[in-house]
């Protein structure tokens, strides 16, 4: 499979999906003008990668921050992944948050209940 | 009479009884008393008045002499009597003591005799002397010892006849069947098991025997698990008179109701090493401590000789194994023998060709030298290859020209690490080509990487000499060529740059730095109506075009000569096409000192962009008056601060939209006496957020008007459902995810009560300085259903307020917004914003509304916003 590097901005997020060296990332800020329009390739990669995962999927979402809108974008990597699981394969979230921003945290709490996929936090440093 | 007067009485007439005289006695002895008591008295009278009478035995009587007299005569008697009698008694006493010892003296010699035949059941009532007691201890001392050494006996001889069986088997399995009978036997026990330990932590049943016959039980028992295993964790024998119901299989059908009583499981140990373990059963519970000890010291003996078979048995494979390799070895060392002999021959075979090598060698190496000093300073390098392209000789030069030192290794002109995958393959391609055609000689180029990492360009020139006995090979003479290959390329780039510049639609000249035009390019002559051949070689002011354009490249070489820096302008200039605007180039030239040899212009003609340019700045702007003009509409319905304030005199709206319009919006309504109000938070900011803020706003409006005793949460379940039918999507294949997040009140002043539910947005209640967080509901209003999951209803809260209660609630634009005065941007935090809520009770409301704004600006600071920003408070 092709791999996935796009490099952040201030308003994009930078995204790492490489299947053949088993890293999966988003991270940075992710608020894009049109959240559709960027996330499209994202999402047909991980629909493909769904056809084909590896057995164990490590999924890092460093996120400092997202939009409403991005979050649902979020939500539906999840549900994706969620098929992943579902077919007997592992997956497991690492959502990393810094200490001090609660909200963050609480956002993967709630994904962590919508989803039935482990999720592991990590706390991230400066 | 008193009882002691009757003794005195008994006693004189046991002393005075003259039962021991005959009759005849008596009388002699009575006749001879009165005799002489007469003749006293006769003798007496013939005193005194000589004659003997009556009378005058009264007479005499008158004297008390003859009284004396009479008492001493009749007290002799008497005094005879006691003396016999006295006599009698004593001799009466001292035979009856002597009996009396006499009987105790045999007694004595009954028990010692007893004793002395080892009749030891004594009975204690017989010591009643010293002697006896002595004799009894003795007696019961011996009988102990008898007892002991009847146990000891018994011991000794089970051990003896296990020890017996234990010698004569050297198999453990007929070994454990004949040890565990004998000690069933021995023992009187009914039945019984053994166990052998496998070493991994598994006892295993070889032998069970019950009532004189054998059984043969596969079981395997793991070491800790049930009676067995624990006794055999623990190596400490185990006797257990409770024995589980079903814990022999083996007996209930045998045994019917007798099952047994007493169970003794023993483990089979050597130096605190598990061998095995044995059990064996008995009728009754009672069983003797003989037993015991004998079962601790058989452990011992049968673990030893289990240790000892298992040991014999793998010494005996050791040994095999021993024996087979001796004989390996045995057949290798022959072998070995034969090789050496064969190597030592080769060896002077070996020699002797060396010495014939070397005196060749010393031959070649004086011409080899001589052709070295020759190759190494020739400008190009020869390379031989066999046919199987292996490296036969490369001259010396290699180094020099391939760009390595003398000491590098390994250095070889054709090295495919070095070459590039096209120069592979050429190489590939020359010697295909060359061993398909004997003396065939073909050119071919390739690059090369030096040490310094350069390109290096190399020609080489192959030829085929296989044939030729001298050669027999492939010759290869290669030169660098890069210097050459250089100048084409100058060249070439040259010629194109010129097709470029001959092409341009861009006018192109190039000045020197007097001012006179060095090359035009046909662009220039379109553009003044001046043929080429007019322009070049003269000065820019003799020119007879445009003053403008004349004036600004005077200007531009003055600036280009004082500051050596590249220009760009734009200018007007009337071309054959009329006026155009021209966007120019001035780039300096230097020569190869650095010194500043000629100017090019470059002018392009951006009179189309200029055009667009002024559409779209238009165009830009009517947006922005249409958006300007959205903004008076959403700001026109949207509550500010002065309409709060008409209903809660203490509160504040602070609204602050990242665009024009906005995707928060803040939301209030009164219906009768019920206030709502709502800080709402749309998907999105700009245009798109605005739009979505009507619907949200509207439907919003609906729900409260329609039924005023709804609660907060099924106001939001309401916009919600109502937002995803407005935006269809709840329609099959839709991928909706726009919506909102907002908190809401509803406050009832007449109940004094106040609703709050959540879409992901919180309200803080401040009460006396403290802060109440209610978190809102996890859950979005609108978004397309997610497949297979149920959704949750939104949460109510009911909360009976104050007066001066505090309430605030606020879009995720605040904590979101980065800024800070940090190295590293951070986000503002919901903390923030309650740790500035209870800083200090004594806050009022028009304080909050000044602070949030200030610090708000203060934290984004440079950074830019990234979210619409809507906090409202009210003080109820």
């Amino acid at each position: 499979m092709e791999v996935i590097n796009i490099k952040g901005t201030d308003d994009t997020p930078n995204v790492i999906l490489d299947k053949e060296n088993a890293q999966f990332e988003i991270s940075g800020r992710s608020l894009p003008e049109d959240v559709n329009m960027f996330f499209e390739p994202i999402m047909d990669w991980i629909d493909e990668y769904a056809e084909d995962p590896l057995d164990k999927t490590v999924f890092n979402f460093k996120l400092e921050y997202f939009n409403t809108a991005s979050s649902k974008v979020i939500l539906d990597i999840l549900l994706k992944l969620e098929e992943i699981v579902e077919n007997d394969k592992d997956v497991v979230i690492k959502w990393h948050y810094h200490e001090d921003e609660e909200d963050m945290l609480e956002a993967g709490e709630e994904y962590a209940d919508i989803v039935s996929i482990p999720f592991e936090y990590v706390i991230l440093d400066d | 009479m008193s009882k002691k007067n009757k003794k005195i009485i008994k006693r004189l007439k046991k002393y005075f009884s003259v039962s021991f005289l005959s009759e005849t006695e008596l009388y002699v002895m009575s006749f001879f008393t009165v005799f002489l008591l007469f003749f006293t008295w006769a003798g007496v009278s013939s005193l005194t008045s000589g004659r003997f009478t009556i009378n005058s035995i009264f007479y005499i009587h008158t004297k008390p002499f003859v009284w004396f007299i009479d008492f001493v005569i009749l007290s002799l008697p008497l005094s005879f009597v006691f003396f016999v009698n006295y006599h009698k008694i004593k001799t009466a006493k001292l035979k009856k003591e002597l009996n009396k010892l006499y009987d105790n003296s045999r007694q004595n010699v009954e028990l010692a005799e007893k004793i002395g035949r080892g009749e030891l059941d004594l009975d204690v009532k017989a010591a009643d002397s010293k002697l006896s007691e002595v004799l009894l201890n003795l007696g019961q001392n011996l009988k102990h010892n008898q007892e002991k050494e009847n146990v000891l006996n018994w011991i000794s001889k089970g051990k003896d006849l296990i020890s017996d069986i234990l010698r004569s088997y050297n198999n453990i399995e007929s070994l454990s069947i004949e040890v565990l009978k004998k000690i069933i036997e021995y023992n009187s026990a009914v039945q019984g098991a053994f166990y052998i330990y496998d070493g991994k932590g598994m006892l295993k049943n070889i032998a069970t025997y019950a009532y004189g016959r054998q059984r043969f039980i596969k079981q395997e028992i793991p070491v800790g698990k049930g009676l067995i295993g624990e006794t055999a964790y623990e190596k400490q024998y185990v006797f257990r008179t409770e024995i589980p119901d079903d814990y022999f299989t083996l007996t209930s059908g045998i045994l019917g109701d007798r099952k047994p009583k007493g169970l003794l499981i023993v483990p089979l140990v050597q130096e605190d090493e598990l061998q095995g373990v044995y059990e064996i059963a008995f009728i009754s519970e009672n069983v003797p401590e003989k037993v015991f000890t004998l079962a601790e010291e058989l452990s011992r003996m049968i673990g030893q000789t289990i240790y000892n078979l298992k040991i014999n048995k793998r010494t005996e494979q050791l040994l095999k194994e021993s024996q087979e390799m001796t004989e390996i070895l045995k057949k290798n060392e022959e072998q070995l023998k034969q090789n050496a002999i064969e190597m030592l021959e080769a060896q002077e075979q070996l020699e002797k060709s060396n010495k014939l090598l070397e005196s060749q060698i010393q031959e070649v190496e004086h011409g080899r030298k001589k052709l070295q000093a020759l190759l190494t300073n020739a400008s190009e390098f020869i390379s031989i290859y066999n046919e199987r392209q292996q490296l036969l000789f490369e001259s010396p030069s290699v180094k020099r020209i391939l760009g390595y030192d003398d000491d590098d290794e390994d250095v070889r002109g054709m090295d495919p690490e070095l070459l590039t995958p096209k120069g592979y393959r050429t190489i590939n391609e020359l010697f295909q080509y060359l061993l398909e055609t004997p003396g065939g000689q073909r050119t071919a180029q390739y690059t090369y990487l030096k040490k310094n990492g350069e390109k290096l360009f190399l020609e080489t020139r192959g030829t085929n000499l296989l044939h030729d006995p001298a050669i027999r090979g492939l010759i290869f003479n290669t030169r660098d060529i890069t210097e050459r290959k250089r100048a084409e390329k100058e060249e070439r780039m040259k010629s194109r740059m010129q097709s470029l510049s001959e092409n341009s639609p861009d006018m192109i000249i190039r000045i020197n730095t007097s001012g006179k035009l060095i090359y035009v390019n046909p662009a220039v002559t379109v553009f003044v109506g001046v043929p080429a051949s007019e322009l070049v070689k003269k000065r820019i002011s003799e020119l007879k075009i445009d003053p403008r354009f004349i004036q600004f490249v005077k200007e531009s070489l003055i600036s280009i000569r004082d500051e050596n820096k590249e220009i760009i302008s734009e200018i007007t200039i009337t071309s054959s096409e009329g006026e155009r605007v021209m966007e120019i180039k001035g780039i300096p030239e230097y020569n190869d000192d650095n010194d500043l040899e000629s100017i090019l212009f470059v002018a392009h003609d951006i009179t189309e962009i200029k055009i667009i340019e002024q559409q779209l700045k238009e165009k830009n702007k009517k947006i922005s008056d249409s958006i300007n003009y959205a903004q008076r509409i959403q700001s026109s319905i949207l509550p500010d601060t002065k309409s709060l304030q008409q209903h809660f005199p203490r509160s504040f709206i602070f609204y602050r939209p990242k665009d024009v319009v906005s995707g928060d919006f803040p939301w209030f309504f009164k219906k009768d006496d019920t206030y709502y109000v709502a800080a709402v938070d749309c998907t999105g900011h700009g245009v798109p957020g605005a739009l979505l803020s009507f619907i949200g706003y509207f439907l919003l409006n609906n729900i409260v008007n329609t039924d005023k005793n709804y609660t907060a949460a099924e106001i939001l379940d309401k916009l919600h459902y109502g937002v995803r039918k407005n935006l269809k999507q709840d329609q099959e294949g839709a991928n909706g995810r726009d919506g909102m997040d907002l908190a809401l009140c509803k406050i009832s002043p007449e109940k004094g009560e106040l609703q709050f539910a959540g879409a992901h947005r919180p309200l803080y209640l401040v009460r006396n300085g403290e802060l109440i967080e209610f978190k809102g509901t996890r859950k979005g209003i609108g978004g397309t259903p997610l497949p297979r999951r149920v959704e949750k209803d939104f949460e109510n809260n009911i909360i009976k307020y104050q007066k001066g209660d505090k309430i605030f609630i606020f879009s995720d634009g605040l904590p979101d917004q980065i800024g800070g005065k940090e190295e590293r941007k951070k986000k503002y935090q919901a903390r923030r914003i309650r740790e500035a809520l209870v800083e200090d009770p004594s806050h009022t409301m028009a304080y909050y509304s000044r602070f949030f704004p200030k610090d708000f600006f203060e934290w984004m600071g440079e950074e830019k916003q990234v979210d619409d920003v809507l906090l409202i408070g009210i003080e109820l």
